[in-house]
């Protein structure tokens, strides 16, 4: 997932604890790697799941992409 | 004296919109915005809702973007059905701040805001609408569960 300059911190906890289920503090841990680090992995395993959150996340207006584990 | 907020949550679970009617409005055209934008190829914000989801592909997978339009089009239809409620329902706040979070990201596209810097130095009546949504999507955010 990535960074904008404009999405309010707790909207972007709000959606990644209603998308992958996360507690509230690794949604908000997520969120900072996020803001500080410019993109976090969010979640990874097997590709068709992969690609499935990263429509729920565009859906929800954020940011995201999958890459293949080198 | 307690804060003012836009939505309370109540006891039943519903969440009740405290929005002025201007509030309202402004809200109701964020939402139709995104509503026109996906089945109107040449709105200007249609370009900014299925960004690639792969970008080591040549193109993305045309499913996806068709399953990304359909899902983001029922959200929008759905937050406009009831932007006029004075109580939502979870399902209807997971639809208004998925909405309106997309006309924030959209708005940012269209203003040409790509970091923190650059939303600097534009003028508050610039980024007015930017500033709006994001006052909105704040409130909205503490009580979608």
């Amino acid at each position: 997932m990535w960074d904008d300059p404009v999405t309010p911190m707790p909207v972007v906890v709000a959606i990644l604890r209603k998308i992958f289920a996360f507690p509230n503090a690794k949604a908000t841990r997520l969120m900072m790697t996020v803001h500080h680090e410019g993109r976090a992995i969010v979640w990874s395993g097997q590709r068709d799941r992969a690609e499935a959150y990263c429509v729920q996340l565009h859906v929800a207006g954020l940011q995201a992409t999958i890459e293949q584990d080198s | 004296m307690a804060p003012l907020h836009l939505f309370i949550r109540r006891r039943d679970g519903r969440i009740e919109v405290r929005v002025a009617e201007s509030g309202r409005e402004f809200i109701v055209k964020q939402m139709a915005r995104v509503a026109a934008a996906e089945s109107d190829s040449a709105h200007e914000w249609h370009s900014y809702l299925h960004a690639p989801m792969n970008p080591s592909a040549d193109a993305d997978d045309p499913l996806r973007v068709f399953e990304r339009q359909k899902a983001t089009a029922t959200n929008a239809e759905l937050a406009l059905l009831s932007a006029h409620e004075e109580f939502i329902n979870n399902v209807e706040a997971w639809a208004w701040l998925t909405t309106l979070q997309i006309a924030l990201r959209s708005e940012m596209m269209a203003q040409g805001v790509f970091d923190s810097a650059n939303l600097d130095v534009k003028s508050e009546s610039e980024v007015a609408d930017i500033r709006s949504l994001q006052y909105v999507l704040f409130e909205l955010a503490r009580v979608v569960s």
